[in-house]
C-alpha cells in the first residue's frame, strides 16, 4: 500500500527502519553480552583449574592427592553441574574428582584437539541433564613422566541466565528508546515537511482568490519549486490573458458580419429574412455568452480589487448626460466617499446599464444616489420618471435577453447583465416604484 | 444634409452609403481612419459616422485629432466593444453618441438623425417654420397639414434650410452640404432647386439675401396674419 502523505511516508519508513535497527542493536548486543560472559566464565574456569592443577599432587604410591579449595560451595553440591575431575591418561583409574560429581563421570567428546597450552574447551551433558562448559588441560604431574587430565565444569545455564536477564532489560531499554526515537521522527517529519504545508497553503490562497503569487522565503530545496509554480502561474494568466483577449477579438469581429448579414436580411423575401433574422440572433447571443463567460472566467482567481465609486459614477453621469442632453440627471453620492470591494469596470458596468436603461424611459429626469452601510455593504440607485414597469414586468425584465419594449432602441435592457455581475460579488439588484413615478434599480454591493 | 461614413467593412459601408443615400442624405464615404480624418478634416459635414475599429488611424484617434483640431460636428461612433469602458472612452474622445453592433440601420439612421437636430438646436424630430412642416423621421413635408411632394434634393434643400432657420447660408455653403465631394460645384443647379421649392411651399419661405445667399423664415404676411 502506498502510504498517501509524504509525511506518513518518512514516518513510516523512519519507523520501520528504527524497529529493524533495534532488533539488530539488541541482536548484536545480547550476543556480544553472551561471548563475553562466556569468556569470563571460561576465565574463571581457566583459574580455578590452575588452582586444582597447583593443588593436587602424587604421593609415594603414584596415587593423587590434594584438596582444591575452590571457594565456589557448588563444586561441593551433589550433580550441580560444577565439577572437577583429575585423572591418570593412561591410567583413568588413579582419578581425583570434585564432591559435586560423587561417583559420576563426564563424557568429554573427543572432538577438538588441543591448544599451545594443552587445553581445549567442550560441552557435555551431565546424569541430570545439566548442559555444561568445560575445559580439560593436560600435563604432567611434577618429576613422572605420567600424562594428567585436568577437567573443569559450569553449568552453562549460568550463563542463559546471565545472558537472558540482560537482553531483557536491553530489550526493555530499547523499547523505551525505540517510542522516544519514534515519536521524535514524528516531530521532526512535521516540523521538517512545515515548509512544504505552507507552501500548500498559499497555493490555497491562490486558487480561492487570495493571493496571485507565493511570497515569502522557503528552504533551498522546495525554492526552485515554489519559483517554478510562480512563474508557471505567470505564464497561466498570460496565457488565460491571451485566450481573453482572442475570444473577445473573434467575438468583436464576428460583430461587423452580423450587422451586415441583419442589414441586408431586410432586403430578402419575408420566408428568408426571417430565417437569418433568426440565425443571426442566435449567433450574437452565442457571441455574447461567450464574452460574458470570458469576462466572468477573468474574475476568477483575480485579487480582490478597490475601487472608488465616486469618479466611476461620476464618469457615467458625464456620458449618460452628454448622450442625453434633454435629461436632468440629479446626482447624490450621501455623505461619504464609498468603496465598492470589486473591479472598477464591474461596477462602471453595473451602473451604466441601470443609467441607460433610465435615460431610455425618463421623461425629464434621472436621479442617483448612493448610501453607504456600517456592514460593509453599498446600495447605488437608479431612479427615473418614466413609465416604470409592473411586478411581472420587473420580473421578465432580469430573465437574459428579454427585451421589454421592442421599440426602444438596444440590445435587451441589460438587467440580466447587472445581476450576473452583482451575484458574482455576493450583491443583489431591486426594481421597485420610483417615488419619481418611474423604475427605481436598487444595486446593493460588498463595499470595502 | 451631408454626412461622411467612416467603415471599413465594405459590405457593411455599402449598406449605410445605401440607407442614408434613401433617407435623402449626401453622403461621402472613407474606408480607412487616415482617409476618413482627411476628408472630416477639409470638408463640412453635418454628421460622421465613425467606426472605431479601423486599418491605419483608429477611430478614436481620429475622433481625438478632429476635435483638437475644431472640428465640432457631431460623430456617431459605431463599436463592437459594448463594455462601458468602451463606450466612455468612446465618449470622452468626443464622440456624440455611439450604436453597438451588430445594429439596425434604422437605429443608425434614428441617432444621426437626432444629432443633427440636436446640433441645429431642436429637440423634436417634427421641425416646423409657421405653418410649414418637416418630419425628419418620416422624411414628410406638409404645409397646413397638406402633405407637399418634394424629390429628394429639394427635400435635402428644405430640410437643410428647415435646420437652419432664419440664417442666411450662402450658396457655397448649401453646395458643401448637400451634394457629396463628386458633385460638380459649379453648377446653378441650387438657384434651380430654390426656385422649384418657393413654387412647391407657396409663400415666401425663402428669402434671398442678396450676395450673401438665402435665409429660411416665417414669411411676413403669415406672421401679421397670426399676430393680428
Amino acid at each position: 500500500m502506498q502510504p498517501r502523505t509524504l509525511a506518513a511516508r518518512l514516518f513510516l519508513l523512519t519507523a520501520i527502519w528504527s524497529v529493524v535497527a533495534i532488533a539488530m542493536i539488541a541482536f548484536l548486543v545480547s550476543q556480544n553480552y553472551r561471548a563475553n560472559a562466556e569468556r569470563n566464565l571460561a576465565e574463571r574456569l581457566t583459574a580455578n583449574l590452575y588452582n586444582i592443577m597447583g593443588t593436587i599432587s602424587r604421593d609415594g604410591a603414584e596415587r593423587l592427592t590434594g584438596r582444591p579449595d575452590l571457594r565456589d560451595a557448588r563444586y561441593q553440591l551433589f550433580m550441580s553441574g560444577y565439577y572437577w575431575i583429575v585423572r591418570e591418561v593412561e591410567n583413568p583409574e588413579n582419578s581425583l574428582r570434585s564432591a559435586s560429581l560423587a561417583g559420576g563421570e563426564i563424557e568429554i567428546p573427543d572432538t577438538s584437539g588441543f591448544d599451545a597450552r594443552f587445553q581445549r574447551r567442550f560441552s557435555a551433558v551431565d546424569d541430570a541433564d545439566n548442559r555444561l562448559i568445560g575445559i580439560e588441560a593436560q600435563a604432567f604431574l611434577g618429576e613422572g613422566d605420567n600424562l594428567f587430565s585436568f577437567v573443569i565444569t559450569a553449568d552453562r545455564s549460568e550463563v542463559a541466565q546471565e545472558v537472558n536477564a540482560f537482553v531483557k532489560r536491553l530489550l526493555l531499554m530499547l523499547a523505551i528508546f525505540a517510542v522516544g526515537f519514534i515519536l521524535a521522527s514524528f516531530l521532526i517529519v512535521r516540523i521538517g515537511l512545515m515548509p512544504l504545508r505552507q507552501a500548500t497553503d498559499r497555493l490555497a490562497d491562490i486558487r480561492e482568490g487570495k493571493a496571485d503569487r507565493i511570497d515569502g522565503s522557503f528552504p533551498l530545496e522546495i525554492q526552485p519549486l515554489i519559483d517554478e509554480t510562480n512563474s508557471l502561474i505567470r505564464a497561466n494568466n498570460g496565457i488565460i490573458e491571451r485566450a481573453r483577449t482572442q475570444v473577445g477579438n473573434l467575438a468583436h469581429s464576428l460583430k461587423t458580419p452580423l450587422a451586415v448579414l441583419r442589414n441586408e436580411a431586410v432586403k430578402a423575401r419575408p420566408a428568408m429574412r426571417e430565417i437569418i433574422e433568426n440565425q443571426v440572433a442566435a449567433m450574437q447571443g452565442q457571441v455574447q455568452s461567450y464574452l460574458d463567460r470570458a469576462r466572468i472566467a477573468a474574475k476568477t482567481g483575480s485579487v480582490t480589487s478597490r475601487t472608488d465609486i465616486r469618479p466611476v459614477l461620476e464618469r457615467l453621469v458625464r456620458v449618460i448626460g452628454k448622450l442625453n442632453p434633454e435629461l436632468n440627471i440629479t446626482v447624490d453620492l450621501g455623505d461619504g466617499d464609498g468603496i465598492f470591494a470589486g473591479e472598477a469596470q464591474d461596477l462602471e458596468e453595473m451602473v451604466g446599464n441601470l443609467l441607460e436603461n433610465a435615460s431610455k424611459f425618463a421623461k425629464t429626469r434621472i436621479s442617483l444616489s448612493t448610501n453607504v452601510y456600517r456592514e460593509k455593504r453599498l446600495t447605488v440607485s437608479v431612479e427615473d420618471d418614466g413609465p416604470g414597469m409592473t411586478v411581472e414586468e420587473q420580473k421578465e425584465a432580469m430573465k437574459r435577453g428579454m427585451r421589454l419594449d421592442e421599440t426602444k432602441p438596444g440590445s435587451g435592457l441589460g438587467l440580466s447583465i447587472v445581476k450576473d455581475i452583482a451575484s458574482e460579488y455576493d450583491g443583489s439588484i431591486r426594481l421597485e416604484r420610483s417615488t419619481l413615478g418611474g423604475l427605481a434599480a436598487r444595486l446593493e454591493l460588498p463595499a470595502a | 444634409m451631408r454626412i461622411l461614413i467612416v467603415e471599413d467593412d465594405k459590405d457593411l459601408n455599402r449598406q449605410l452609403v445605401e440607407a442614408f443615400t434613401n433617407a435623402g442624405y449626401a453622403v461621402d464615404t472613407a474606408e480607412d481612419g487616415d482617409e476618413g480624418h482627411f476628408l472630416g478634416d477639409t470638408e463640412p459635414y453635418d454628421a460622421v459616422v465613425l467606426d472605431i475599429g479601423l486599418p491605419g488611424m483608429d477611430g478614436i484617434t481620429v475622433l481625438e485629432n478632429w476635435r483638437r483640431e475644431g472640428r465640432a460636428m457631431p460623430v456617431l461612433i459605431l463599436t463592437a466593444r459594448d463594455r462601458w469602458n468602451d463606450k466612455v472612452s468612446g465618449i470622452d474622445a468626443g464622440a456624440d453618441d455611439y450604436v453597438t453592433k451588430p445594429f439596425h440601420i434604422e437605429e443608425v439612421l434614428a441617432r444621426v438623425r437626432a444629432l443633427i437636430r440636436r446640433a441645429a438646436g431642436h429637440a423634436a424630430s417634427q421641425i416646423t417654420c409657421g405653418d410649414l412642416m418637416v418630419d425628419t423621421r418620416t422624411s414628410r413635408v406638409t404645409l397646413r397639414g397638406n402633405p407637399v411632394k418634394l424629390t429628394s434634393h429639394e427635400f435635402r434643400l428644405l430640410s437643410y434650410l428647415m435646420h437652419h432657420q432664419e440664417k442666411v447660408i450662402s450658396r457655397t455653403e448649401l453646395t458643401e452640404h448637400l451634394y457629396d465631394q463628386d458633385f460638380d460645384r459649379d453648377s446653378n443647379t441650387i438657384e434651380v432647386f430654390i426656385g422649384r421649392l418657393r413654387k412647391k411651399l407657396k409663400g415666401d419661405y425663402i428669402e434671398t439675401v442678396r450676395g450673401l445667399g438665402y435665409r429660411l423664415a416665417v414669411p411676413a404676411a403669415e406672421n401679421a396674419g397670426t399676430g393680428g
